[in-house]
């Protein structure tokens, strides 16, 4: 059983370079990234599920997944998957970052996770809390192109996902920075 | 209340000494009119430590212009608003439509005349930021901008008209504003000689 509920609620974005019919040769396509909010048992944010998925070497995509963005880590450097390899595990070439300790499942003191998400870290700031990534490693995908951060910000009412990356190829690297979707602190019922 | 505007601060905080211009535009996505852009903005002599307020409407202006070079008034127009160009017992005139746009995040302008073609020409601020042109009778012009701008330092660039494709390739930094009221966008790098770096754009000061 788990005290966070993941909703189907997803937000994609895409680079401002993106195609809806990719190309036939490289750079295929730009980079989309899709953030699902979850929330614990009241209702309040919890932390956001991130995927990066960079086209530009490969026209199905190469995804780089950080399981739980919470506010209180601050500014994350996107992580490299690793390189595809042979095995039959092929599923697991993309690289999966969990936050600090905290998997999908929040804690059972759902509202202490509240508090945490939602009041007490909006002040958090990202510039002076870089957290370090996982060890660098040589079975990297070098056809991943993508090389920056990301982090989530608030403020009274919603969450903000914020990034600053390059992508793309030389000699045209492009960057993006700024903020590119929000979530709702609080989980709106229908109730 | 809902949000209507955001205003930007552009900062000129590099060490460039070739009085270099800066242009910022959007891009079309409803449309693959990947190397067409127009310049939205064009930022000139603005010196070392200037700097350059400016806004962000999220609403458009809409306009027509048809065979004969005729324009009409610019009209306010929102995501999801279709406007059409009809000919009624004055001349050709530009209306809001009685069905709306598609998608709601887009913008139509729509060519009703029974002949002749015209020009869908989209605004913000007042300022040109995309057009489409010939536009024949029965067809449309659709506008939608995702909220973030490209922004970078150009040369030869004229605002409100068309850029070569080897200017847009050349700006490659695309600034998010989703959620954004205000920020300085601030600019860095430049110089001459050995210490001499690209020209870089970050967010400052930012009100969510």
């Amino acid at each position: 059983m788990t005290d966070t509920q993941t909703l189907s609620n997803s937000h994609t974005w895409q680079s401002g370079d993106w195609k809806d019919k990719a190309n036939s040769q490289a750079p295929y396509n730009g980079i989309q990234i899709t953030g699902i909010p979850q929330y614990n048992d009241n209702g309040a944010f919890v932390s956001a599920a991130i995927t990066i998925t960079d086209y530009t070497n490969d026209p199905a995509g190469i995804s780089s997944n950080i399981q739980a963005l919470t506010i209180a880590q601050g500014k994350i450097n996107i992580p490299a998957p690793e390189a595809p390899t042979d095995s039959a595990d092929a599923d697991n070439s993309n690289e999966t970052t969990n936050s600090d300790s905290e998997p999908n499942t929040a804690p059972d003191n759902s509202d202490t996770a509240t508090v945490d998400a939602t009041s007490e870290q909006i002040n958090a700031e990202p510039e002076n809390n870089q957290n370090a990534q996982p060890d660098p490693s040589d079975d990297k995908n070098n056809d991943f192109t993508v090389n920056g951060w990301l982090a989530l910000e608030s403020n009274t009412m919603d969450l903000f996902l914020r990034v600053h990356f390059m992508y793309g190829l030389e000699p045209f690297q492009k960057e993006e920075l700024g903020y590119i979707m929000g979530f709702s602190a609080l989980l709106k019922s229908d109730d | 209340m809902s949000q209507s505007q955001i205003n930007l601060n552009f900062i000129n905080r590099s060490n460039d000494v070739n009085n270099s211009e800066v242009v910022i535009f959007q891009k079309n996505v409803a449309e693959s009119f990947d190397e067409i852009a127009i310049a939205w903005r064009v930022i000139q002599n603005c010196g070392r430590n200037d700097n350059h307020p400016f806004v962000y409407p999220l609403k458009f202006e809409v306009c027509a212009s048809d065979s004969f070079g005729n324009y009409t008034p610019q009209m306010t127009a929102y995501d999801g608003q279709a406007y059409e160009m009809v000919k009624d017992t004055s001349g050709d005139v530009l209306r809001l439509a009685s069905t709306p746009a598609v998608s709601q995040q887009e913008v139509e302008l729509r060519n009703n005349l029974s002949s002749g073609s015209i020009n869908a020409n989209i605004y913000r601020d007042g300022k040109l930021l995309a057009a489409k042109t010939n536009v024949s009778p029965g067809q449309k012009g659709v506008f939608q901008f995702h909220p973030s701008i490209f922004v970078g330092v150009a040369s030869q660039v004229v605002e409100g008209e068309v850029m070569n494709s080897a200017i847009i390739q050349q700006v490659n930094t695309e600034i998010n504003l989703f959620g954004i009221q205000s920020a300085d966008l601030v600019m860095t790098g430049g110089g001459s000689g050995p210490t001499a770096s690209p020209f870089e754009f970050h967010l400052e000061n930012i009100n969510k």
